[in-house]
């Protein structure tokens, strides 16, 4: 297996992970095997130290909490559009049906697949005894003979030779449960499967097409009828809300007026006409008047809006090339704050936010703080100068400073490097104490755990 | 080594690792095959994983050999996560050293 081929059965395995993070992995990978290559391997010695691949992608899923035998349950591939879908689902199924455009366009999809289900397969069953007849044993068999089970390296694509996958160069014995997972359509001959399947096998398979069709079609009705329940609830809502507008208003108008004529039977009063009576009245009816207008105001149905996650910061955000901006309502922003966000695990638990100094460097970036000399550094280790760093951060000399995207949520930051030609610079003294690590010991990790706590 | 042994302690050695220094993946493969003979698939989903737990931050930076690389820099709480696995490390084979001592005077 080459490079490519390893990278694009890396890209199709774990299309699940969205965009950014799959060019991520990939871009690693890539040069991890170019930086072995440099040094006088070749492509398949450097994908061989990375080990079974299926057991790499598993790895990889597992990071992202993502099940690697999620497309084994479904019968899919990972990178099918569907399973994908349904992986997305699973993290804002929620927020999904609450759009009706979206249970829509859903219902149409399923609708439109199943149809599509259904039309597939009665084209098999009508073309099926004629199969035979266009060609001939022989034709078949030399049929049989040209069209070899077709292999893709890289991924867990599976044909029928028994488990076994062809890998590069060798074969590898693959589990048992893992036989026909990610197997693509047409990748095996189609006849000589026919031909080799017996009776039973045929209904099995129509058995489970029809299945297959039922189920579309149930979920395609389902989704319809959940956005027509939908469209109906908004029309009683909507009327309902009117309604109460309407009532509101009234009190409102009728309440307005009752305070003009309060005030013209207060005139009247004063010149002793015996008004009192109707101006008691009047100022109950104002009153009335004024609470249905609150009764109206609070008898409307709000749209339930959950408090949403916190999105990234407007100051956090600078369009940079090549990278998208995480839309609103996605997992990136569902994520919760980042650790060095005010509300997050880390600030309540009083860590420090390693963002701020970031903020200050972006803050202080048009000071010509470069040319300076180096400011005095204190003496003690790394970790008390990143606490200090909080206060007032500045480059020592020789170091640059690199506007990074973050990959949680594309926030920019400016990282202070060190140049790499200084030797020395980019080593960083172990330990808090400033010690060597070989220095440090046991005493001291249990004085820095209590700092830290 | 024993493959539970090593997949045990890997973290621990990443995390020890990436605290002396900042580093990137392919430095980092290097560093953790001085102390422990692993498979180099395992360390990149591990690197994601402790990166996806806020244990790792990345930063990009520039070499002279190619495309700029991703630097790992650990965090506060991987600070705090990887002393607490030194700990465990440590209690560890404290005991298990004390009760294979205890069993080989017995048998002697």
């Amino acid at each position: 297996m080459d490079k490519k081929e390893f990278l694009s059965g890396l890209e199709q395995s774990l299309s699940v992970l969205e965009e950014d993070e799959l060019r991520d992995i990939i871009s690693e990978y890539e040069q991890h095997i170019d930086m072995k290559v440099a040094r006088g391997l070749t492509e398949e010695e450097a994908i061989a130290d990375f080990g079974s691949f299926q057991e790499l992608t598993a790895q990889l899923l597992e990071a992202y909490h993502v099940r690697a035998d999620y497309a084994a349950g479904t019968g899919r591939k990972a990178g099918d559009g569907a399973s994908r879908k349904q992986v997305w689902a699973a993290g804002n199924e929620k927020g999904a049906e609450d759009k009706w455009s979206s249970r829509l366009w859903k219902g149409v999809r399923e609708t439109v697949f199943c149809v599509k289900g259904w039309l597939r397969w009665m084209k098999e069953q009508i073309c099926r005894p004629f199969a035979g007849m266009l060609k001939g044993p022989d034709k078949e068999k030399a049929g049989m003979a040209e069209e070899e089970p077709k292999w893709e390296t890289g991924s867990p694509v599976l044909g029928g030779n028994g488990g076994f996958r062809e890998d590069g160069q060798e074969r590898i014995r693959l589990p048992e449960d893992s036989r026909g997972v990610g197997r693509k359509e047409g990748g095996m001959n189609r006849r000589r499967k026919m031909t080799e399947r017996d009776g039973r096998g045929m209904m099995e398979q129509t058995g489970a097409a029809a299945g297959r069709g039922m189920r579309a079609l149930g979920r395609g009705i389902r989704n319809l009828w959940n956005w027509a329940a939908g469209v109906i609830w908004w029309g009683i809502r909507a009327a309902w809300n009117v309604c109460w507008i309407l009532f509101a208003m009234f009190g409102v108008v009728f309440g307005l007026f009752s305070l003009f004529v309060i005030g013209v039977l207060a005139i009247l009063l004063m010149e002793g006409y015996p008004l009192v009576g109707v101006t008691v009245g009047c100022v109950g009816l104002a009153l009335c008047m004024f609470s249905a207008a609150g009764l109206g105001g609070t008898m409307m149905v709000k749209l339930r809006r959950e408090p949403g996650p916190k999105r990234p910061e407007p100051w956090s955000w600078k369009p940079e090339p090549g990278v998208k901006r995480p839309e609103p309502g996605s997992w990136r922003a569902e994520r919760g704050p980042k650790e060095s966000e005010p509300g997050s695990w880390k600030a309540e638990r009083g860590l420090k936010q390693p963002d701020l100094r970031m903020r200050r460097a972006e803050e202080e970036k048009p000071e010509p703080w470069s040319q300076e000399p180096e400011p005095k550094r204190p003496e003690h280790g790394p970790w008390s100068t990143r606490e200090a760093g909080a206060q007032e951060r500045k480059p020592e000399e020789g170091r640059r400073e690199l506007k990074v995207v973050d990959s949680e949520f594309g926030q920019k930051k400016n990282i202070l490097e060190r140049d790499p030609e200084i030797p020395g610079q980019n080593r960083r003294e172990s330990g808090r104490t400033g010690r060597t690590g070989e220095e440090r010991t046991e005493s001291d990790a249990g004085r820095e755990a209590g700092q830290d706590a | 080594m024993n493959a539970q042994f090593k997949k045990g302690v890997l973290e621990l050695i990443v995390l020890e690792s990436v605290r002396q220094r900042d580093m990137y993946g392919y430095e980092l493969v290097e560093e953790v095959s001085k102390v422990v003979d692993v498979n180099e698939g395992t360390i990149y989903p591990l690197l994601k994983r402790l990166t996806n737990e806020h244990y790792f931050e990345t930063y990009l930076r520039e070499s002279t050999e190619g495309p700029p690389r991703k630097y790992y820099h650990v965090t506060a709480a991987g600070i705090l996560y990887r002393d607490q696995l030194e700990k465990e490390w440590m209690q560890l084979s404290e005991r298990v050293w004390k009760f294979l001592r205890q069993n080989m005077d017995t048998g002697t």
